[in-house]
């Protein structure tokens, strides 16, 4: 019994020491409480929001994120992984740095989940009637899952540059990941949040910037409906092909990923000067 | 041909418990191309910390790297490429076997396994190519570790305490094919095992407590220095006053065991004690004579190295 107590009581103070793992934790359970909240609210007040049902709705989000979300999670993991198999030094002496290992790992997982994801979702679709997708569709859809995917790898980058720093940045990385699909409309459409007073009024706009966003509304559209991106005041079309919604996530992925290089460049340098990836 | 390493007033600290320790304070030293420089010290003196930064690992606070005239943290990336670093703190994937693994570090280097392989069969691991990991020992993994720096073909070898997990069998291969190395490569060494510096060292930097130089030159001079290479052990009847040793005028150890050790220059020193000591049988009851070992030497200059509080390398 004493032994029992004196290791609860040794957790707790470890536990103590890494307070932005704390801080996390409690910031993780307010948004699966408000993401929850939303749909609640969606599914019971505000059918107008979808034109097929939610189950349709829900099941090509997951079918989306499937190709990012495991890839995104081992991705973040990565670095204290390796650390923990005491590997950063040596492979950093063969000039392999943990921004290889983040991409890598990233790509490696989202390769196997991209096969698991079509293998289980297409006889779903073939069941339940969803997906009677043309050529022109399924290259517009690899197009922004695959621009989807390099976003989420620029905040993977982020998240893994954090853990660099941090050492322990607990549920940080799945909270990041919870906030971004509740941001890209994966419990309930982002259009949900103009019911709200401003500034969530003005919300659902500005969401609508965000590469993952647009690319899950875009791959909604084309895999439930069947349909391009209309090309009703679209700015740029080739050959009656709106291209708006591609150039809108190019730009957010090349913003996102200039700024999570930036932020791991920094990170790397500061860790090496201060003998953070020795004394992980 | 290996490369020569300059290391000019290195120095580092790292916070720990909100508190700047210093943990190279300084150091400089030479190693000409092919040579084997051995890094020897007490405890928590830097030596593991130097090797890192030797390594571009952890970058230093000040002072700096040349490997063959190039400045390490001004060009590392290409720099890097010349030195293979083997610590006994790399792990490896437990799941992936030999052959998965040296195909990953090809494939990071660029490197060919057909390099290591004379090495790797002289070590009597070729057969397990096709084993996992997690059934290897200490030693087949530290085997590992050496063969993945070694594919990198270095110019610069770090080897930090390689042989301590190996087998004598083992080690004695292992410090044979260093020595055969040695015309290709330069090498920086940390081993607690005095037998294994002596064997394979040209050269020692010594390294106080503080993470200054003590004292750098040829692996010769340092096992040659004491001042006293000569020992006469000497066993009394009884207990015997200290004033009856002291009338000798010679340095002397007392052990537990009542055996009297005195500490001399030369065998013609020692050859009059033992005849002086002869006119004494009531007192002497044996006497024994002895040169001092290379772990006494070694011993010797640790315990120098851990007290020692000066800066200034001789």
């Amino acid at each position: 019994m004493g032994a029992l107590t004196s290791s609860v009581v040794r957790y707790l103070r470890i536990a103590l020491k890494y307070r932005f793992e704390l801080l996390v934790d409690a910031a993780y359970l307010i948004a699966m409480m408000v993401a929850f909240g939303f749909i609640g609210n969606v599914v019971s007040t505000n059918p107008k929001f979808l034109a097929y049902s939610f189950r349709t709705f829900i099941l090509v989000n997951i079918f989306f994120w499937s190709f990012m979300e495991n890839g995104y999670m081992e991705a973040t993991r990565i670095v204290p992984e390796e650390a923990r198999l005491g590997t950063l030094g040596t492979l950093m002496n063969n000039n392999v740095s943990p921004l290889t290992l983040i991409v890598s790992q990233m790509a490696a997982r989202s390769i196997l989940n991209a096969l698991i994801a079509i293998v289980v979702f297409l006889p779903v679709f073939f069941l339940l009637g969803i997906g009677s997708i043309d050529l022109p569709g399924l290259a517009y859809l690899s197009a922004v899952i695959f621009l989807s995917w390099l976003y989420v790898l620029a905040v993977a980058i982020l998240m893994g540059s954090l853990s660099l720093m941090l050492k322990k940045i607990g549920a940080a990385a799945g909270v990041f990941l919870q906030v971004l699909k509740v941001g890209s409309g994966f419990f309930f459409p982002v259009a949900a949040f103009s019911t709200f007073v401003w500034p969530l009024s003005e919300l659902p706009s500005l969401l609508r910037i965000i590469p993952v966003t647009k690319g899950l509304e875009v791959a909604r559209d084309i895999i439930i409906l069947g349909r391009l991106p209309g090309s009703e005041g679209s700015f740029l079309s080739v050959s009656g092909v709106p291209l708006d919604p591609i150039l809108i996530m190019v730009t957010g992925v090349a913003a996102g990923l200039v700024i999570s290089l930036a932020f791991y460049r920094f990170v790397e340098r500061k860790s090496m000067k201060l003998g953070m990836i020795e004394h992980y | 041909m290996g490369s020569s390493l300059r290391i000019d007033k290195l120095a580092k600290a790292f916070r720990i418990g909100g508190k700047t320790v210093s943990i190279l304070g300084g150091v400089s030293f030479e190693s000409p191309p092919d040579a084997i420089t051995a890094l020897i010290g007490p405890n928590a003196c830097g030596k593991t910390t130097l090797l890192r930064v030797i390594a571009g690992i952890v970058a230093p606070d000040s002072g700096s790297i040349f490997i063959d005239d190039a400045d390490l943290y001004s060009d590392l990336r290409s720099l890097r490429k010349r030195i293979g670093f083997v610590s006994p703190a790399l792990g490896f994937h437990k799941k992936l076997t030999m052959g998965e693994t040296l195909s990953y570090f090809e494939g990071i280097q660029g490197s060919s396994r057909s390099t290591i392989m004379p090495f790797l069969k002289d070590m009597g691991m070729v057969d397990s190519l096709d084993e996992k990991i997690e059934g290897f020992s200490e030693g087949q993994k530290m085997v590992l570790r050496i063969g993945c720096a070694l594919m990198k073909k270095p110019s610069l070898l770090l080897l930090d305490e390689v042989t301590s997990a190996l087998d004598t069998e083992r080690a004695s291969k292992l410090i044979s094919f260093l020595r055969a190395l040695k015309s290709s490569t330069t090498m920086v060494m940390i081993d607690h095992n005095p037998r294994v510096i002596s064997k394979l060292a040209d050269r020692f930097v010594l390294m106080r407590k503080n993470g200054t130089i003590m004292r750098t030159g040829e692996m010769a001079s340092f096992f040659e220095s004491t001042a006293q290479p000569y020992r006469l052990h000497v066993r009394p009847h009884d207990s015997v006053h200290p004033e009856f040793w002291s009338s000798f005028q010679v340095p002397y150890e007392v052990a537990e065991d009542g055996t009297v050790s005195f500490l001399l220059k030369s065998r013609d020193d020692t050859s009059k004690l033992m005849e002086e000591l002869g006119k004494y049988s009531g007192t002497v009851r044996s006497y024994e004579a002895s040169v001092v070992t290379l772990v006494d030497v070694y011993e010797e200059w640790i315990r120098k190295a851990e007290h020692d509080k000066g800066r200034d390398a001789e």
